[in-house]
């Protein structure tokens, strides 16, 4: 398969007609920018559909956790798609940038195509492999590069995720490399990749649908750029990132100046810890100070790299402050982020990093309690954390590698209460429980809400949900690994400005109904016998404002439809049954 | 009055939010008339069977002419986007009450806090749920609790739900449960209307299937009212013909079996509109091209491949945000596969944050329309800056009914322009150059979808806006033809008359190629079949026209979204294997231009559609008596290409004789509508009076050979 990005030179416009009627440097006009703004949004969207349909693991083709972008020929952000996976699209940029210092533009050609899953230069684990394509135009300098970031289903390593102390246990780490060299695929890599692997077709899938999305999306921005007559994208580039920038830096002034600090517990390892922020706004500009989060720790995987503790911090503000504007480089600009070297937050070199998410994600709910005072508006309560059963194995001689993502309840907020199960801070979505089935010899006995775990409040957070699974009566002989990796077990969620707070994560084991469960205070990770069942309680998420001030008639509602169930009215609703 | 006499007419009308439509056509010597009709909103029947009646008499015709009446609603869309339906209840496995309400738990905006989702069509305390279960395989792991059916189903009629809908986890494959539980509710309850999953929707993926279930038994009950009284009423006028209904799918089907399924009427408007552009594509000699109808609030696309609208196995519906993907409610019904944009003639312009001129999603709608309307309305929409350039003549809009008022639409578009430093007219080619452009990119992005390279496609335009911006949006999409059909006033109802009697079944049966139990396969494929024809012979279809289509949704082992591939007639063996692995790879690599050997192949859905054949109209060719007038005039027009306003021909369309060729700039009005052909390209009529146009489509945006 070729991979050049050049699709041939169109019927009468050649490379000396162009550069004659060049626009490049055209001050666009308002009419123009707009245009051209959303035809590259139109081709990362081209790009993102592609890796979508050609996917081979539910992680990527289900629950969505990729995303596909275009940066500038300095590795900036473009455009994104718009369900994009929003760590992904910030720290793209930061990983394009380190890909330009192993192999310094100048030095690719067409039919380069850039590869690694670097967790300090890109996402934050390895499972996170990122693919880069240069665009070339007809004079062969590079344009623009097309991104694309996807949560592969393996990458070797150990499956006991919760036990690594280093990276080297959590399985291959690839370096910025060519994945293909003008056109020709480095198939000494390929094949190192296919023996560390479980499921080298299903990894290696997923890796060939990035490469189809970049291809096809640096087509279409040559056309782009031949049909308006651009030999680069300098003006267009300046312009959306000049815009996005002014709209953040407008919304951030309209904050008052200050510091405001806020602390956000997590479950850690051995002992949970809290995590410290100070946000500081002095005119249009702001900085994220972590100082003061403890140290990496030494094993269990959950600490953070810097790379993707950027992305996920910008990604909220961005949420926050400048929601309706496409995002780009422009929204970097006005923020300063700072961690500790060496701390969880930024750890160093070679930190276990593989479930690093169980720290992330705590970022999130700290940066908007941060600013609950000042933005009431704008933030919401903490949303339940979400958590993927991932079963592995095989079964009737087949081997199966299989995620179950299901959502905690949404935090309320000043608007609304929480709408239901919602994935976040990620933007994957949930799996069919009859896809699961279909795929793994596991059965789900319950996947529902759970009375009275959102948190009270004037609005009220979303409930978590239950979800039982246990092995197919009808599957033996086979492997049924069973791993879950939950955080959020060791504290309810809280709320927000009075909010009161919505269940914790909690985790069962138990050999069938009637049998007495185990709760566990970490993870899982095990050979499910028959009978044997795993359970989840994810979380509530957290109520907004006092819950004296609700609406009585919503009360009544919750309380019909058996989301709150008061004492009195189950024994009455149980009468009428 | 009792018919001329010269033949035997069908009849189509759809109803719509202003106008209902109506055309007649004779099946004999191909004569077709086209009639328009305010709609009754508070009760379109009543507006529908007036209008019929004068359209008749208008004719000379009586009820008793008229063979066949096909009709198309928006009244299913409607009760699901109001949510005026049947309060209805839902039985569901023990353990999965909330499916219906989780939904795919993910944000459809990622920056969005705040996104809504629909509320689920079954509140929490009307869904219960029933001991049962059965796994992947069949297997009964917990038998189905008859007492608690009739239990549960007793507390939601005493909650007053007026329609049941019953779904269980594998039901797709395994229906027992389902069909058992509803007998035991049938008995008991014999008038509460039941819809099952194992009959809507017997497909894999529970949250979809208990949608679209809920769905069917919420517009069940108005639907079925509905329909049975256009039927009543049509034969107590007189009609003795047969009386059919328009699908999504693009097929019509019986009155009974729209009773049972209403679900299936969902987009029926907008899919005869794309049988239309087939129709007419077909006519003139395209296979392939794109479907493009522009009205006052949306545009719509759809792709038409080897001459047959593209169909699709789902929909969304009732969306929170009209033009965002997930935000709506998933229906699995086959239905023609539409892009919706929210760009029309009523689109409003507006400045955002960043100082950027946006068009739309936001519309003016018709009331209080465009400023230039008159009626109140003070934003600048897409017909002010229409106006303003020249496009549009203020006297004759709706044939000269309305009078446009420019200076409402300059002062409208200034309130735009003077922010952004520009001047009136520039503001307004902005205007009309982004609506354009961004309709260009929603329908790039649709036929990039169904793996369609725009270039090698030819353009089929109509709707109220659809040729004004036609031949632009070619031109940035590289098609180099596009026609301007006759009819285009009524698209949709004249597409009823174009579709076939179709019937469509599925049935999920995963399994890895290799590895199909073929009796089970075959058995399963033909009782579908034999359901088709039990249900068109009886309608009057020769069983040797009866034409049917099978396919699969499959994918390569270890993939996760599927793609419909064809599958041989008849009985399929081991023997099929190869057939059926070499068709998944042609469409694949059509559609991706991508192949990796060393997969297995796995089907997940069984399709199979029995129809009976194409109608074969024959249109009789226009009229060429009035060639003389065809010209009116001349206005000044601006065009980009000449940077200001220059002086454009202007024809009346009835008048253009086949053959007339003319250079662009030019304009053409007819009652409907206004075509605005820019310099460069080329006009031409032909031999059935519809308009052609021959794009300047610039060098860079060409089809090159190879690209594509």
């Amino acid at each position: 398969m070729s991979t050049s990005a050049k699709p041939p030179p169109p019927a009468s416009t050649g490379s000396s007609a162009m550069s004659s009627r060049d626009r490049s440097d055209t001050v666009l006009d308002p009419v123009s920018l707009e245009i051209m703004w959303q035809r590259v949004i139109s081709i990362v969207e081209e790009c993102w559909t592609t890796v979508w349909k050609t996917s081979f693991s539910v992680v990527v083709g289900e629950a969505l956790d990729f995303g596909c972008e275009a940066l500038d020929v300095e590795g900036n952000v473009l455009a994104h798609a718009k369900r994009s996976m929003p760590a992904f699209n910030n720290a793209l940029p930061t990983c394009a940038r380190a890909c330009l210092e192993r192999y310094p533009v100048e030095t690719l050609r067409p039919g380069d195509v850039l590869i690694t899953n670097d967790p300090w230069l890109c996402a934050g684990h390895l499972f996170d492999v990122a693919i880069i394509t240069p665009v070339f135009n007809d004079d062969e300098q590079v344009v623009a590069f097309m991104g694309s970031v996807a949560n592969v289903a393996d990458i070797g390593g150990t499956r006991a995720r919760h036990t690594t102390r280093e990276i080297y246990e959590e399985g291959l780490f690839i370096p910025p490399m060519k994945l293909y060299d003008a056109g020709a695929i480095n198939s000494d890599l390929v094949r190192v990749i296919e023996h560390n692997v479980r499921l080298a077709p299903m990894v290696i899938g997923d890796i060939h649908a990035m490469v189809a999305a970049n291809r096809l999306g640096a087509e279409r921005l040559l056309q782009f750029m031949h049909e308006y007559e651009l030999a680069d994208l300098r003006s267009l580039t300046s312009e959306v990132q000049g815009r996005t920038e002014r709209a953040m830096r407008e919304a951030i002034a309209a904050l008052p100046d200050g510091t405001y600090t806020a602390t956000q517990w997590c479950d850690g390892i051995d002992a949970p810890f809290e995590l410290p922020v100070a946000i500081t706004v002095h005119g249009d500009s702001i900085t994220v100070d972590f100082a003061g989060a403890p140290p990496q720790l030494p094993h269990g995987g959950t600490n953070v790299t810097l790379s993707i503790l950027k992305a996920e911090t910008v990604y909220v503000l961005k949420c926050l402050l400048s929601p309706r504007v496409p995002s780009n480089a422009g929204d970097f600009r006005p923020i300063e982020i700072r961690a500790p070297e060496g701390s969880v937050l930024n750890c160093t070199h070679p930190a276990s990093v593989n479930n690093r998410t169980r720290t992330l994600w705590c970022v999130p709910p700290l940066l908007m309690r941060a600013l609950a005072d000042v933005a009431p508006g704008n933030v919401q309560a903490f949303t339940g954390f979400p958590l993927a059963v991932k079963v592995y194995g095989t079964d009737d001689g087949r081997p199966f590698n299989d995620h179950l993502f299901q959502a905690g309840g949404q935090g309320a907020s000043a608007h609304a209460d929480g709408c239901g199960a919602v994935l976040f801070p990620t933007s994957a979505g949930n799996v069919s429980i009859e896809t699961f089935e279909t795929r793994t010899p596991f059965l789900v006995d319950t996947k529902a809400y759970i009375a009275d775990s959102g948190g009270a409040g004037t609005y009220r957070g979303a409930p978590g949900q239950r979800v039982t699974v246990r092995r197919l009566p009808s599957a033996t002989g086979g492997k049924y690994l069973v791993g879950a990796w939950p955080t959020g077990m060791r504290r309810d969620t809280p709320g927000l400005l009075g909010g009161e707070a919505g269940t914790r994560m909690k985790l069962f084991t138990d050999d069938g109904p009637g049998t007495p469960p185990t709760e566990h205070d970490g993870g899982v990770f095990f050979d499910m016998q028959p009978g044997q069942r795993v359970t989840v309680d994810l979380p509530g998420g957290g109520g907004y404002g006092p819950a004296s001030a609700r609406d009585s008639r919503a009360v009544q509602r919750d309380i019909a439809d058996g989301f709150v169930i008061q004492s009195a009215e189950h024994a009455a609703e149980e009468e009428t049954r | 009055m009792n018919g001329s006499g010269n033949g035997r007419w069908a009849l189509g009308f759809d109803i719509g939010g202003t106008f209902t439509d109506y055309v007649l056509l004779n099946a004999d010597d191909g004569q077709m008339h086209i009639f328009k009709h305010l709609t009754t909103p508070d009760d379109p029947a009543r507006g529908a069977f007036e209008g019929m009646r004068m359209f008749l008499e208008q004719r000379h015709l009586g009820f008793g002419d008229v063979f066949l009446t096909i009709h198309g609603t928006t009244l299913v869309t409607n009760t699901l986007i109001e949510r005026r339906g049947a309060v209805t209840g839902l039985l569901t496995t023990e353990g999965f009450r909330d499916i219906l309400e989780m939904g795919k738990e993910q944000r459809y905006d990622i920056y969005d806090l705040f996104l809504k989702f629909p509320s689920p069509l079954v509140r929490r305390r009307h869904r219960r749920e029933i001991r049962e279960r059965v796994d992947r395989s069949g297997q009964v792991i917990v038998p189905l609790d008859e007492e608690g059916v009739l239990r549960e189903t007793q507390f939601l009629v005493d909650e007053g739900i007026e329609s049941l809908a019953i779904t269980f986890l594998h039901a797709y494959a395994f229906p027992d449960h389902e069909r058992r539980a509803a007998e035991v509710v049938r008995s008991a309850f014999p008038s509460l209307p039941i819809a099952t999953s194992a009959d809507v929707a017997p497909e894999i993926r529970e949250y979809e299937r208990t949608v679209t279930t809920a769905a069917n038994a919420f517009v069940k009950p108005q639907a079925d009212a509905y329909i049975a009284r256009l039927a009543r009423e049509l034969r107590d006028s007189g009609m003795v013909g047969q009386f059919l209904l328009m699908q999504s799918s693009g097929g019509t089907t019986l009155p009974a079996t729209a009773r049972e399924l209403p679900i299936r009427l969902l987009e029926s408007g907008p899919a005869a509109g794309g049988l239309a552009a087939a129709y007419f594509g077909n006519r003139m000699g395209w296979d392939d091209l794109l479907s493009f109808d522009m009205g006052g609030t949306t545009a719509k696309a759809c792709v038409i491949s080897d001459g047959v609208p593209t169909v699709v196995p789902e929909i969304e519906v009732a969306r929170e945000h009209r033009f965002t993907k997930g935000s709506g409610l998933p229906v699995r019904t086959p239905s023609v596969d539409l892009i919706e944009i929210g760009a029309g003639g009523g689109s409003i312009a507006w400045i955002d944050s960043m100082g950027l001129l946006k068009v739309g999603p936001r519309s003016a709608g018709a009331d209080p329309g465009p400023a230039c309307y008159g009626r109140g309305g003070s934003e600048p929409t897409v017909t002010d800056a229409n106006l303003v350039l020249g496009y549009l003549d203020p006297s004759f809009f709706l044939g000269g009914e309305m009078t446009l008022d420019r200076s409402a639409a300059e002062a409208a578009i200034a309130s735009v322009a003077r922010p952004l430093g520009l001047e009136i007219v520039e503001a307004a080619w902005g205007i009309h150059e982004l609506v354009t452009e961004n309709m260009a990119a929603a329908a790039r992005i649709h036929m990039v979808e169904k793996g369609r390279d725009p270039r090698r496609l030819s353009m089929a335009a109509f709707g109220g806006a659809g040729p004004a911006h036609a031949c632009r949006i070619a031109r940035i999409l590289g098609m180099q033809h596009v026609a301007i059909p006759v009819a285009a006033g009524a698209t949709s109802a004249f597409g009823f008359l174009a579709a076939p009697l179709a019937f469509d079944f599925s049935h999920s049966y995963p399994t890895v190629i290799d590895d199909a139990d073929w009796g089970k396969l075959n058995a399963l494929l033909s009782d579908m079949e034999s359901r088709g024809r039990d249900l068109l012979t009886p309608a009057g279809v020769d069983p040797a026209t009866i034409e049917v289509r099978r396919v699969a949704d499959m994918r390569l082992l270890g993939q996760v979204h599927s793609i419909e591939v064809p599958i041989p007639n008849g009985q399929l063996d081991a023997d099929s294997v190869n057939a059926i692995r070499q068709a998944f790879k042609s469409t694949y690599t059509h559609l991706y231009r991508h192949w990796f050997e060393g997969y297995e192949m796995l089907a997940m859905t069984w399709r199979v559609t029995v129809r009976g054949p194409t109608p074969a109209i024959t249109l009789k060719a226009s009229a060429t008596d009035r060639a003389a007038r065809a010209k009116k005039g001349s206005r000044p027009a601006y065009f980009a290409e000449s940077g200001t306003f220059v002086e454009a021909a202007v024809y009346d369309r009835y008048a253009l004789t086949a053959g007339t060729r003319i250079e662009g700039p030019c304009i053409v009005e007819e009652r409907e509508s206004t075509l605005v052909v820019p310099p460069g390209d080329t006009l031409t009529v032909d031999a059935h009076g519809n308009l052609r146009i021959r794009v300047d489509v610039p060098d860079a945006v060409m089809l090159t050979g190879g690209a594509g």
